[in-house]
């Protein structure tokens, strides 16, 4: 199949003119175009099958629930818009909206801007460096309940170790995760401390598959360190950082264990996010139907941020 | 779940254990019978249909308090022995995430075949159908066995939908190190348990004890908001009208339960971690055992923790304060079936094998609760350690207060347990004031649903 398709679009293979040929040659060539119109779809048909199953068909439900009014398990009523109209009006969602945006804008740029720091870092020849990374990575492959449960115990306001530093330096101890105005503050911390490590592994190997001929040229040219990193390294990452923040704005929207595992949700409201809210809304208030709203609501945003994201990216490189 | 008949009116359990007494008394010429019908259930209840040759796989789900689940593997053994083709798998549901992990197996059709669950979680899972009556499976009189508040609470309009194994209450742990170097007397009796005000003074001199905070409070996450809810009723306030829905806490007494409650925290007495939100049950031991406070007002059931720690002769414990009343939290469980279980009878009849009195007895006295049997509620058990301590325990479990038991059993209280953990914390911790809270938790609860 692929040599069909590369013999039939190659210009430098030149095909004689026969009488039989062009039928024969024809009819290759439309078995090759079916052929290519099916393999892909063969190709992607096991995945597509089980994103069917677990991600559309209960997205799909999703959708049709928040229309209705369930109970806590079964059986529900159709209530049009209703669930939408009273998220609408909740304040507690727009707080929750607020605070999934104050959390979403902590921890995207600061772990993407310090993992590409790491990475830098250690993209030089630094001794024990495999050491260094694995223990900036390690973060990553630990439960994040397991991670939250360090976290509290370090940052708790009578005995953590966090506030024990800080007095033994001169500064003043903070109620981190007591203070409704420092618990979103220790969260992020918490959150960004665990996402680094993959952070730091991705740029480091997107910064390995640049061109090193690029930034020695450059060199010779005259550019100074940050005009290397300014003018060629930081475009040419431009893919990957595209990456991260979209991935990072999935994770941020849908953030859930630490927060639920550090404050849940408190105190007062001050960490209640998004999904924090959907999942109180649901299994603890029993409003399966209006929990399901504000999911369809969280999934448009996504969609919504994604695109937006999509052709903020095209127009930039279209203009460059 | 159903009313709470409160025979005298002032809805205490200890008034009502007079006629508790006398039932057991005049019930003391059938106890014989009575027993007989506990230990071989298959024989005497309409509705049983298990024998020696019932086959079934059942799976019994509970939290993880390690004795528990031993005391479990066991009772299922002996069961085994009575019923060779039964068997009974003892699964762990985690306490804090028991709600969606019900929900979804119930919604997906497999949910385990007998559920531990609590007063404050029954009634939602009895009023959506989640567990089914079990009526059919137990004797006319069966419930006559069981302590007044624990069958009624057992109940949704007039159908048993768990049965009861045992409760537990909340006590004050005290550091006898702390103590003797505040001064302090130590109460002897329910009668002479400290009141507010000796409470909030013997807190202060504990802070400049300790030079850290005064008393740790059993707060345990979100789910354990309603453990407050003593501090309310013993102020002779109320959450929640007898009619089960009209919120009845914006009263004076409401709020100024509240405000004192608050002060405990303004004046840093709990420790700042202790929040009702934030709060984990390591977390709040460990405050009392490393000594960072001198008093701990938390449950029974982790007295065996805090022995592991602790010497017995730097703790002790005592009553909880009181005000116009004494009053407690109302803690312990009931066993239930699923609507799922395809072996409803057996999963009916295992349930009653746990509860009989003699493995009621054994459950009480190795993991430390107290029994809600009748007959037992009035025995000295022999508890496998701190005998001296559960007694005290027991004589505070007759001051849960009915009208709290019954608000605590409602279909939507684990709504309203959600907005008392929203609004106390925005309370405690945050700037909001008792009154406004008082406000906030009434609306809350005018839209709490099951």
């Amino acid at each position: 199949m692929t040599s069909a398709i590369s013999r039939e679009r190659d210009p430098s293979i030149r095909v004689e003119p026969h009488a039989r040929r062009p039928h024969r040659a024809s009819a290759g060539a439309r078995r090759s175009r079916r052929v290519a119109r099916v393999a892909p779809w063969a190709f992607i048909s096991p995945s597509l099958v089980l994103f069917a199953l677990f991600a559309f068909a209960p997205l799909g439900a999703a959708v049709v629930l928040s229309f209705q009014d369930v109970q806590v398990f079964g059986g529900g009523t159709w209530v049009g818009l209703q669930n939408y109209e009273t998220m609408l009006t909740s304040g507690l969602f727009w707080t929750s909206v607020w605070n999934t945006v104050v959390f979403t804008l902590g921890t995207v740029p600061t772990s993407a801007a310090l993992g590409l720091l790491l990475a830098v870092m250690l993209n030089r020849r630094l001794p024990g460096r495999g050491i260094i990374r694995s223990l900036y990575f390690l973060p990553m492959v630990v439960s994040g309940v397991a991670v939250s449960l360090v976290m509290v115990w370090m940052f708790n306001s009578d005995n953590g170790i966090v506030d024990a530093f800080l007095q033994a330096v001169g500064l003043p101890r903070v109620d981190w995760l007591s203070s409704p105005s420092w618990a979103m503050v220790t969260v992020i911390l918490a959150v960004v401390w665990g996402r680094i490590g993959f952070r730091m592994v991705t740029y480091l190997a997107a910064l390995q598959g640049i061109n090193p001929a690029l930034l020695e040229a450059a060199q010779i040219d005259g550019a100074g360190a940050w005009a290397r990193f300014s003018r060629i390294t930081w475009p040419l990452l431009n893919p990957t950082t595209y990456l991260l923040i979209v991935l990072n704005i999935v994770f941020s929207l849908q953030a859930f264990d630490v927060i639920y595992v550090m404050t849940g949700g408190g105190p007062g409201f001050s960490t209640t996010v998004l999904i924090q809210y959907i999942f109180r809304s649901a299994f603890t208030d029993g409003k399966m139907g209006y929990a399901s709203a504000v999911g369809v609501f969280l999934v448009a945003a996504l969609l919504a941020l994604t695109v937006l994201r999509s052709r903020l990216s095209r127009r930039t490189e279209d203009l460059t | 779940m159903s009313a709470l008949s409160s025979p005298d009116g002032d809805g205490r359990l200890s008034r009502r254990a007079v006629l508790r007494y006398a039932a057991a008394a005049a019930g003391a010429m059938a106890l014989g019978p009575a027993m007989a019908a506990c230990t071989s259930p298959s024989t005497s209840s309409p509705g049983a249909t298990v024998g020696p040759d019932t086959k079934a796989d059942l799976v019994l789900t509970t939290w993880n308090i390690p004795a528990d689940l031993v005391a479990y593997r066991r009772f299922a053994a002996q069961y085994k022995q009575k019923h060779p083709g039964v068997t009974i798998k003892v699964q762990v549901t985690p306490n804090g995430d028991f709600n969606q992990y019900l929900s979804t197996q119930l919604a997906g059709g497999n949910a385990p075949d007998i559920i531990r669950n609590t007063w404050q979680q029954i009634g939602r899972w009895a009023q959506n159908g989640g567990f089914i009556p079990l009526d059919d499976y137990l004797a006319p009189d069966y419930g006559k066995g069981f302590g007044e508040t624990f069958w009624a609470a057992a109940q949704l309009d007039g159908k048993v939908h768990g049965i009861p194994q045992h409760t537990d209450t909340f006590a004050t742990y005290y550091r006898t190190d702390v103590m003797q170097r505040v001064g302090a007397s130590i109460p002897s009796s329910l009668d002479a348990a400290w009141s507010w005000d000796d409470f909030l003074s013997l807190a202060r001199e504990v802070k400049k004890a300790t030079g850290k905070a005064a008393v740790a409070y059993g707060f345990e996450g979100v789910n354990t908001a309603y453990r407050w809810l003593p501090f309310l009723y013993m102020h002779g306030g109320q959450l929640v009208k007898d009619d089960g829905r009209t919120p009845a806490i914006d009263t004076p007494e409401g709020v100024e339960a509240i405000a004192w409650f608050q002060q405990l925290y303004t004046e840093g007495l709990i420790p700042k971690s202790n929040t009702i939100k934030g709060s984990t049950t390591a977390a709040v031991e460990n405050t009392f055992t490393s000594g960072q406070v001198g008093l701990m007002i938390f449950g029974d059931w982790i007295m065996g923790e805090v022995a592991k720690v602790l010497a017995q002769d730097k703790w002790d414990i005592t009553y909880m304060p009181k005000d116009r009343s004494a009053a407690s939290d109302l803690g312990g469980n009931l066993l239930s079936v699923s609507k799922t279980s395809k072996n409803p009878a057996v999963a009916a009849d295992f349930i009653r094998f746990v509860c009989d009195q003699a493995n009621m007895k054994y459950f009480c006295e190795t993991d430390l609760f107290l029994p809600v049997r009748t007959t037992l509620m009035d025995e000295k058990l022999d508890y496998a350690s701190n005998a001296d301590q559960m007694s005290r325990f027991a004589e505070q479990a007759k001051t849960v207060p009915a009208a709290m038991a019954k608000v605590e059993t409602l279909p939507n209280f684990a709504a309203i347990n959600q907005v008392l953990a929203d609004q106390l914390d925005l309370c405690f911790i945050g700037q909001q004031t008792p009154k406004a809270t008082a406000a906030a938790i009434a609306d809350g609860i005018k839209n709490a649903r099951s």
